[in-house]
C-alpha cells in the first residue's frame, strides 16, 4: 500500500496570529477510511483546508499522490481531492441543484455528454436526482448536504474529505450518509472525515487521527478510542458500546468492544456460561 | 427554517406560448416595449400599451390575483410621487388650497402628468412581472449572460438571491435568541440600549456575512473555480421565437406612432 497523502511538519497561523497548526505530520494510505477527531478549535477544519491547496503550507510540506502541493499544481490537486464543507450553505450556491453539481465538472472543461453523465450519476448516488431542477434554498438541510456531496462526487476525486459530515443530520440522514461513505470506499476511494461523533468513528473508520491544539496526539486504529489517558487528553469520550461493557470486559479479561457488533459478540460470550 | 420563502418564479412552469418563448428574445422584445411605454406622452398611447401588456398576460395564463398582489406592492411608492405631481407643475389651476403662508394649486397639466406617470409605471411593472413570472429564475440569469450582460452583474443577482434566505434566517435566529433572553425593544428606537443592541446585531451580521463569503469562495475554489462560472449553452432561438419577438416590437412601434400621431390626444382629453 502506498501513502496517497502525506503531511510533514505543517505549521499554519491565521492573520490574527492564532496558531492553528503547530507541526502536524501524518500519512494516509490509499483506500483508507480515516476519522480525524479532536476538541473544538483543535485545527481540524484548518488541516482539511490544506488537503486540496485552499491553504498552502506556511511551513512544512503537503504531498498528494507523492507530489508536493504548490501554487503551480493546486488546481490539479483540487480535482484529485474533493472537499465537502461542513455547512452546505457555504457550498451549494447555484440557482438549481443540477447547476450546482455541474459546477465542478464544468470547471474541469469536460465534454458535455460526460458532464451530464457525471451529474446524473452523482445525484443518483445521493438519491437527489428527483430534485435536480429545484432551487437549493428551498431544500432541507439534509438535502442540501447531499447536494454538496454530489457536487464533489461529480468531480470523481480519488480522495474525498468531509468536514463534520454528520453534524445536524437526523438519524436516518446519518444512516444514509454512512451508506454513501461506504459506497465511496467500495469504489476504491480514500475517505477522510473530521468528526466529533466517536461512535461513528469507532464503527466506520480504519484509521484514527487525534488532533489537539494544532498537534497530532496520536494516529492509529480504532483501539485509540478506548485508551483512557488519550481519550481524556483529547476531550473525547469512549464509544457508547465501550462504556456499556467497560466493567464486564475488564472483569472477564476480554478486550473492550468498540462497535455494536463487537458488543453483541462479547454479550453472547458472557451469557453463554 | 421557518421562513415563508419567496418564490420569484412560482408560475414559471406553467404552459403557454409565452412560457415556451425563447427567454432572450422575450427579454429583448419586452424591454423594447417597456422603453417605448415609458416614453409615451398621450393617454391613448398608454392605454394601447397597457391593453397590449394585459393581452400578453392573458395569453401567458398567469393568475390575475397574484399579479395584482405584486402590483399592489409598488402602488404606495407610485402614489407618493403621483400625489405631488399635480402641485408642482405650473398651468391652469383646477383647485387651490390656502395654507396661510402660501397657496397650493392643483393644475390640470399636473393632474394629467400624474395620471400618465401612474399608467407608465403600471405598464412597466406589468411587463417586468410578465417576463419574470414566465421564466424560471436560473434561465433568466442564463439569458442575461447570453445577452452579454457582464457576469459580475448576473453573479451579483444570483448570489444576492441565493444568500438572501440564508441571511434572513440568520437575522431571525438572532432575533429569537435576543427575545428568549428577554430583550424588549424600548418604545422609542432612539433609546440607547435598543440602538446599541440593534447596532450590535448589524455588526455581527456584517461579520458573519463576510466570513460566509470567504467560506463560499473557498468551497468554490475547491471545485476548481478560477474566476469564471462556466455554463452549458443549450438554449436555441427558433424562427417561431423570432417572429413572436418581431410582432411584439412592431406592436410597440405602432403604439408609438399612435402616441405621436397627435390624433389620440384631443380625442381623449377634450
Ligand atoms: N478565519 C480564522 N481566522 C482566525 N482564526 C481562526 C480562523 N478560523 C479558525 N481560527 C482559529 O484556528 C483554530 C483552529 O480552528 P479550526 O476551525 O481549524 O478548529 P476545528 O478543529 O475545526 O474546530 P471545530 O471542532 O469547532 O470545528 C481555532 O483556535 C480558531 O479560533
Ligand atoms: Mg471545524
Amino acid at each position: 500500500m502506498a501513502a496517497c497523502l502525506e503531511i510533514e511538519d505543517l505549521y499554519f497561523r491565521y492573520h490574527d496570529g492564532t496558531e492553528a497548526l503547530k507541526g502536524v505530520s501524518l500519512s494516509i494510505q490509499k483506500e483508507e477510511k480515516v476519522a480525524i477527531l479532536g476538541p473544538n478549535g483543535a485545527g481540524k477544519s484548518t488541516l482539511l483546508l490544506h488537503l486540496n491547496g485552499i491553504h498552502l503550507p506556511q511551513q512544512g510540506v503537503v504531498c498528494v499522490g507523492g507530489k508536493e502541493i504548490n501554487p503551480d499544481n493546486e488546481h490539479q490537486v483540487r480535482s484529485k481531492v474533493g472537499l465537502v464543507f461542513q455547512d452546505p450553505d457555504d457550498q451549494v450556491f447555484s440557482p438549481t441543484v443540477w447547476d450546482d453539481v455541474a459546477f465542478g465538472p464544468l470547471n474541469m472543461n469536460l465534454e458535455r455528454a460526460e458532464i451530464e453523465k457525471r451529474v446524473a450519476d452523482a445525484l443518483r448516488a445521493v438519491r437527489m436526482w428527483e430534485f435536480r431542477s429545484r432551487a437549493p434554498h428551498h431544500l432541507s438541510y439534509g438535502q442540501k448536504k447531499r447536494v454538496a456531496i454530489a457536487g464533489v462526487l461529480a468531480m470523481d476525486p480519488e480522495i474525498i474529505v468531509l468536514d463534520e459530515p454528520t453534524a445536524f443530520l437526523d438519524p436516518s440522514g446519518q444512516e444514509d450518509l454512512f451508506e454513501i461513505l461506504e459506497n465511496l470506499h467500495r469504489e476504491g476511494r480514500t475517505v477522510i472525515i473530521a468528526t466529533h461523533d466517536v461512535d461513528m468513528a469507532a464503527m466506520w473508520a480504519t484509521s484514527i487521527i487525534i488532533l489537539k491544539e494544532g498537534q497530532i496526539l496520536a494516529q492509529g486504529t480504532t483501539e485509540l478510542l478506548v485508551k483512557e489517558d488519550l481519550v481524556e487528553a483529547a476531550g473525547l469520550r469512549f464509544p457508547l458500546i465501550s462504556q456499556v461493557f467497560e466493567e464486564a470486559a475488564v472483569s472477564s479479561g476480554q478486550p473492550l468492544p468498540r462497535t455494536v457488533k463487537e458488543g453483541k459478540k462479547l454479550l453472547f460470550k458472557l451469557t453463554k456460561h | 427554517m421557518d421562513v415563508e420563502h419567496i418564490h420569484l418564479d412560482e408560475f414559471s412552469h406553467l404552459q403557454s406560448p409565452f412560457h415556451r418563448f425563447d427567454p432572450r428574445v422575450k427579454i429583448v422584445s419586452c424591454l423594447i416595449l417597456l422603453v417605448i411605454a415609458v416614453t409615451l406622452k398621450s393617454p391613448v398611447g398608454l392605454g394601447a400599451a397597457l391593453f397590449t401588456t394585459c393581452l400578453m398576460i392573458v395569453v401567458s395564463r398567469l393568475p390575475v390575483g397574484r399579479i395584482l398582489k405584486r402590483i399592489a406592492l409598488i402602488i404606495p411608492f407610485v402614489l407618493a410621487i403621483g400625489l405631488f405631481l399635480p402641485f408642482i407643475r405650473s398651468g391652469t389651476p383646477l383647485y387651490s388650497f390656502n395654507l396661510g403662508l402660501f397657496t397650493l394649486h392643483v393644475t390640470s397639466q399636473g393632474l394629467q402628468g400624474s395620471i400618465l406617470f401612474f399608467l407608465r409605471i403600471i405598464c412597466a411593472a406589468l411587463l417586468i412581472i410578465l417576463v419574470t413570472f414566465t421564466t424560471p429564475f436560473h434561465v433568466l440569469l442564463r439569458s442575461l449572460s447570453d445577452l452579454k450582460i457582464p457576469q459580475i452583474f448576473t453573479h451579483l443577482i444570483q448570489f444576492s438571491f441565493r444568500y438572501f434566505f440564508v441571511l434572513f434566517d440568520e437575522i431571525l435566529r438572532m432575533q429569537r435568541a435576543r427575545r428568549s433572553r428577554n430583550f424588549r425593544p424600548a418604545k422609542s428606537i432612539l433609546s440607547r440600549r435598543t440602538l446599541g443592541t440593534i447596532g450590535g446585531l448589524i455588526g455581527v451580521l456584517f461579520i458573519r456575512s463576510f466570513e460566509r463569503g470567504e467560506r463560499v469562495y473557498y468551497s468554490m475554489m475547491s471545485r476548481g473555480f478560477r474566476g469564471e462560472i462556466h455554463l452549458l449553452d443549450d438554449l436555441q432561438i427558433k424562427t417561431k421565437d423570432f417572429i413572436l419577438g418581431v410582432i411584439i416590437v412592431l406592436l410597440g412601434v405602432t403604439i408609438l406612432l399612435i402616441d405621436q400621431g397627435g390624433w389620440g390626444w384631443p380625442l381623449a382629453w377634450r
